[in-house]
């Protein structure tokens, strides 16, 4: 503890402020010692062995997955077991994780924990260009949460929006997530009753709500267009028709001293009809914009619930947000609401926030948290290895939250080059870490890897979706400064494109159902025909009641092109991809993605072509092969290139045969992929 | 029936009943593999009592908390402020009515029993859709199986080349197979329009080219496996989907799988979501022996809005469901198919500033109809504002062992974890709904 302390001084004083340059050398090498130290401290005390090092084949393998995301090369691979220096272990983490493949993987594995889709609306697109471009950027993780936390306006001006317009019209959802992703705590129980394990009353968790209790989701600049668009109108009447349709009926009496009062009147009513009519028919233009935006209301309260059944507050009582654990943050302005919350949930002194980042990264780096299950912490989560706990959240304060300096200096711990445990941990129970975890190739992984294959060594650095975001807020910009009278118009077209469209829908229904139930063929012939026309009744008016149905961009952005790594693609991927089958997130809950073994993975990688790099078309693995000279050499690149190792005599007794017919080295490169030993990184 | 009766009977020795099982019940698959499941034959007694005549379910899940108020329970005495534009619309079945989004299934309320009982203290989406999926409110320490697991470890295999439990549009965070080991873990089917993909081998591999691959899978795994295989059930997991794809490779019922091979009229009758089309699938599915389908249609959680919402999704679950129910009674299956409707909770009765509806575990509504099941029936109920549970409250862990009940499994035979802790399909002290049957 007392090191730990010491280096607590030293790592703020050897940082640059910014926190975007790399931490120096001696920082990375004596903090990754520091926690290999007190580590094998533990295991000692509790007379357990470390796993043995592992060889320079596995290790290549392991950082570069575990790093970039992705299988080394061939090339990449025998550049490594080349290298004659002593620290190439070292070099090679800290290569990889200053290269744009650390950002596209490091992208997955954080929009997977915020839930990114880049297909709902279009404020996803525009999360996920900011969010790619502030990793990428290394902008510290207290600095990145809370522009989330305190983002407002439109998502064309200020895309960190799309946090909370993710879980638009679901605020206290939403706030339960935050309170699960960033300090780890499960309070989403409490919502409706008493928590049932925890200390979290539901007037508890209101008051922590109530700090996100203003946020409605409309769009300012919306209610002023319409406002502009009403004055346009009332102006142009008011030039045009002077007194014709406001003209009041002749009253009988007090007819000279009423009429300047009534025409007031009169005009006022008008311009108040006017304001909704022109609302309504403006509404189907906005909608997608209205679900692009959030705005602050400081007179906007959260209360309890109808149905609230305690005796600490009444059904409907407007709560005022106050902390309960941590420092105590109470009396806030309402216009401040958020900005403190945030202060308060990112600051240093805060008893989660950073540990669980650090934890979230530590089950990152070794497959396994300290702290089990990432999500639940309590006050008496346990680790068992506290002290390195505590370093590291020493630790991460000293690198001022830069999350990639960080996790090199989890990759340059001997932990990182220890073999994998041969039993896989038991859940919810600490562990005691003598070596990483076993796991299998998230389905990215998998997905960058057959580029490997495919392509050769793709780490895109180009953000697929930019373009597509930058074309959207030009139009918006147009939407805003359209013409009035224009704008009325497409409106009111729009409008009955929505009656067209659920009417549409509903004869789809019938036709589908007359379908069904014709007989004969004459029947079914005319039921198909009304089928069809159903369906291309839907598809217009579908269309008629989106005229802006072109911005959305999200929906068709990238994604056309295979040859991009996973993190450039539409988010979610559809379900029945190879991503999917594979357990790649659903982007519905935080950190969904998962590993399990199921038959379609085993059916796709046994005959899916996509999977087969010798299917036939020029392939970088398939060209390689033909430029090899002797079955020895090809057996060697096979090894090389899907397990990164050299065959040993062993394999090359067992293999060697396979080489030497091009049928059988088919079966087997289809067999290599197949194989746990491919799948799983050791 | 008295319950306490099952109770007792469900303590007796698992190896009796084991004894007693499921000849007559398996079509296809040698006898000794029959063995390898412990396939239960429905007690005398539970079948007295009008259970154990399923023996398939399809679980139509609605994600998100399906409101109850404007579907199942409709309250057309209520005020506005509750009511909302719903009407509720008669049924063939006296005395029960429906939200009037349901037209078609009013058609077929002969066959339905709707549980209006539910309550659960579960308000959170992931921790509701886990207790009514596992009978369990999740843990740190343990993964519960789900019920479609329990069916399959329970029930065992009725068609040996396919998987006793499929998942259709499931989520990500389903509770699966839970501890049980993979066999038991649901066959996931991200789209039904796809079906299960990659079936067939890849152009110009001869059955000895194929059949090289796959000996040289278990070469190239040998070591690895010497290491990994005993302590890692990921490690495991593979070596058994392999096994069962290659089974299925070779399976005359894949084509369960291809909706493709159903006319069009059929495929039009249940919808053209796909949602419909997943219903659809499960129907297919029980059809060639499968045990449990689940179907899952998300997007329920309308916090706003929700009657336009409702206007747009409740006809899709409307048209499947009466499709399912009317196919499966023209095919003679409803007897031996227990249909289910299930939600993680209700919607708060009153209506929000937003025209929403908020989370509510405390009252909400199931549906259960075939295997058995008493139609024209609705159990349970609540009071004038659908708000809280009045008469006959049922749990989640009540629900499943009722899903136990009609296929005639022992809802309570404690199975152990890996850790050595019993775990039951029923939950802790789950009681199965049995005056719903016969």
């Amino acid at each position: 503890m007392k090191l730990s302390r010491c280096l607590l001084l030293l790592l703020p004083a050897l940082l640059p402020a910014a926190g975007a340059k790399p931490l120096p050398e001696t920082t990375v090498a004596q903090a990754a010692a520091r926690i290999d130290r007190l580590l094998e401290d533990d295991l000692r005390r509790a007379k357990l062995a470390p796993t043995a090092l592992i060889d320079d084949a596995t290790f290549v393998r392991r950082a570069y997955l575990g790093i970039v995301g992705r299988i080394p090369s061939a090339e990449e691979a025998r550049a490594f077991f080349d290298d004659k220096s002593s620290a190439k272990r070292a070099t090679l983490v800290d290569q990889l994780v200053a290269s744009p493949g650390f950002d596209s993987h490091f992208f997955n594995w954080t929009a997977d924990l915020l839930r990114v889709q880049t297909r709902q609306e279009q404020f996803g697109l525009g999360w996920h260009v900011w969010l790619r471009k502030s990793l990428a950027e290394d902008k510290p993780w207290d600095t990145l949460v809370t522009e989330m936390l305190t983002s407002n306006g439109h998502c064309s001006e200020d895309p960190a929006v799309g946090y909370y317009l993710r879980d638009r019209n679901m605020q206290l959802d939403n706030f339960s997530n935050t309170m699960q992703v960033f300090l780890g705590r499960q309070i989403g129980c409490a919502q409706c009753h008493d928590h049932p394990f925890d200390d979290w009353s539901q007037f508890e968790y209101y008051q922590m709500a109530a700090f996100s209790g203003g946020i409605e989701y409309q769009s300012k600049e919306v209610q002023d267009l319409i406002r502009k668009t009403v004055k346009a109108l009332s102006d142009n009447n008011a030039t045009k028709e002077p007194t014709a349709t406001f003209a009041p009926k002749p009253g009988k009496k007090n007819k000279q001293n009423n009429k300047a009062g009534q025409l007031e009147k009169q005009k006022r009513n008008e311009q108040q009809r006017l304001t909704r009519t022109v609302s309504k028919q403006l509404s189907p233009l906005f909608k997608d914009f209205r679900k692009n935006a959030i705005h602050e209301s400081p007179g906007s309260m959260l209360k309890l619930p109808d149905d609230y059944q305690y005796r600490d507050g009444k059904p409907g009582e407007v709560i005022q947000p106050e902390t309960l654990f941590g420092e105590k943050v109470s009396n806030v302005a309402p216009e401040k609401r958020r900005d403190a919350f945030a202060d308060w949930l990112t600051s240093r002194d805060n008893p989660y926030f950073t540990q669980v980042i650090a934890n979230r990264l530590w089950d990152r780096a070794f497959g396994h948290g300290l702290v089990d299950p990432l999500d639940d912490w309590n006050d008496d989560s346990t680790s068992a290895h506290p002290e390195v706990l505590a370093y590291l959240e020493t630790t991460m304060k000293g690198a001022n939250y830069d999350l990639r300096q960080f996790l090199r200096i989890l990759y340059r711990t001997r932990l990182f080059q220890r073999a994998c445990l041969e039993e896989e941990p038991a859940m919810g129970a600490p562990l005691a870490f003598r070596g990483p975890v076993l796991t299998r190739m998230s389905a990215e992984q998998l997905h960058d890897s057959f580029l490997v294959l495919f392509q050769g060594e793709v780490d895109d650095t180009r953000n697929a979706f930019v373009k597509s975001w930058e074309a959207y807020r030009g139009q918006v910009k147009n939407l805003l400064t359209t013409e009035p009278k224009q704008l009325l118009v497409m409106g009111e077209s729009a409008q009955e494109g929505e009656r067209l469209f659920r009417k549409a829908q509903s004869d789809l229904r019938a036709a589908q159902r007359a379908i069904a139930d014709a007989g004969t063929g004459e029947a079914r012939v005319k039921a198909q025909r009304e089928l069809q026309e159903a369906r291309r009744a839907v598809g217009e008016a579908r269309r008629q009641s989106d005229p802006f149905r072109g911005m959305q961009m999200g929906k068709k952005a990238g994604g056309k092109n295979n040859n991009l790594r996973a993190s450039e693609q539409p988010a979610p991927f559809n379900p029945g991809s190879l991503v999917r089958e594979f357990g790649g997130s659903d982007r519905q809950t935080p950190s969904s993605s998962h590993t399990e073994a199921t038959v379609p993975q085993a059916l796709a990688l046994l005959n899916n072509n996509r999977t087969d790099p010798l299917s036939g078309r020029k392939t970088r693995l398939g060209q390689a092969l033909e430029r090899c000279k002797s079955p020895e050499e090809k057996l060697e690149l096979l090894f090389i290139t899907l397990f990164s190792q050299r065959p040993d005599a062993d394999d090359k007794q067992r293999f060697l045969v396979h080489a030497k017919d091009p049928a059988a080295l088919r079966d087997l490169t289809r067999a290599m992929l197949t194989s746990s030993r491919f799948l799983f990184i050791q | 029936m008295n319950p306490n009766r099952l109770d007792d009977l469900s303590r007796r020795d698992f190896l009796s009943r084991t004894a007693r099982t499921c000849f007559g019940l398996t079509i296809g698959g040698s006898m000794a593999r029959l063995f390898d499941s412990t396939a239960f034959a429905a007690d005398p007694a539970v079948v007295k009592a009008g259970g154990g005549k399923a023996k398939h379910v399809i679980y139509l899940y609605m994600s998100g908390g399906m409101t109850h108020i404007d579907t199942f329970d409709p309250k057309p005495d209520a005020s506005a402020d509750y009511r909302g534009p719903v009407t509720a619309i008669k049924t063939k079945a006296d005395g029960i009515q429906l939200g009037h989004c349901l037209p078609q299934l009013a058609q077929h309320a002969d066959k339905i029993a709707l549980i209006r009982s539910l309550s659960t203290t579960q308000g959170a989406h992931q921790e509701g859709k886990y207790l009514m999926h596992t009978g369990y409110a999740p843990r740190g320490t343990i993964s519960h199986p789900s019920s479609g697991a329990w069916v399959a470890k329970l029930a065992g295999r009725i068609n040996q080349d396919l998987p006793p439990f499929v998942l259709v549009g499931g989520a990500n965070r389903h509770p699966g197979g839970g501890f049980f080991e993979p066999p038991f873990a649901p066959l996931p089917i991200g789209d039904p329009e796809l079906g299960l993909q990659n079936v067939a081998r890849r152009p110009n591999t001869t059955d000895e080219a194929f059949q090289r691959q796959l000996d040289l899978r278990r070469e190239l795994d040998h070591d690895f496996d010497t290491k990994f295989h005993k302590g890692q059930k990921a490690v495991r997991a593979y070596d058994d989907v392999y096994d069962a794809a290659v089974a299925m490779m070779k399976s005359k019922d894949l084509e369960a799988f291809d909706l493709s091979k159903e006319p069009e009229a059929g495929r039009a009758a249940y919808g053209s979501d796909r949602f419909g089309q997943g219903v659809l699938l499960a129907r297919r599915l029980v059809e060639r022996g499968v045990r449990f389908v689940e179907v899952e249609y998300g997007g329920f959680d309308w916090h706003a809005d929700n009657f336009d919402q409702m206007e747009d999704k409740i006809p899709v679950l409307d048209q499947a469901l009466s499709a399912l129910l009317s196919d499966l009674t023209t095919r003679g299956l409803l007897e031996s198919t227990l249909v289910v409707v299930a939600t993680e909770f209700g919607r708060t009765p009153k209506i929000t500033p937003s025209a929403g509806r908020n989370h509510y575990p405390k009252a909400f509504s199931c549906l259960l109809a075939g295997g058995g099941i008493r139609g024209g029936q609705a159990y349970g109920a609540t009071d004038k504002t659908a708000s809280t549970v009045t008469e006959n409250p049922v749990g989640a862990h009540d629900f499943n062992a009722t899903i136990a009940f009609a296929m005639g499994l022992p809802h309570d035979l404690p199975v152990m974890s890996p850790a050595k802790r019993p775990f039951r399909m029923g939950g802790l002290d789950g009681k199965p709904i049995t005056a719903i049957f016969g």
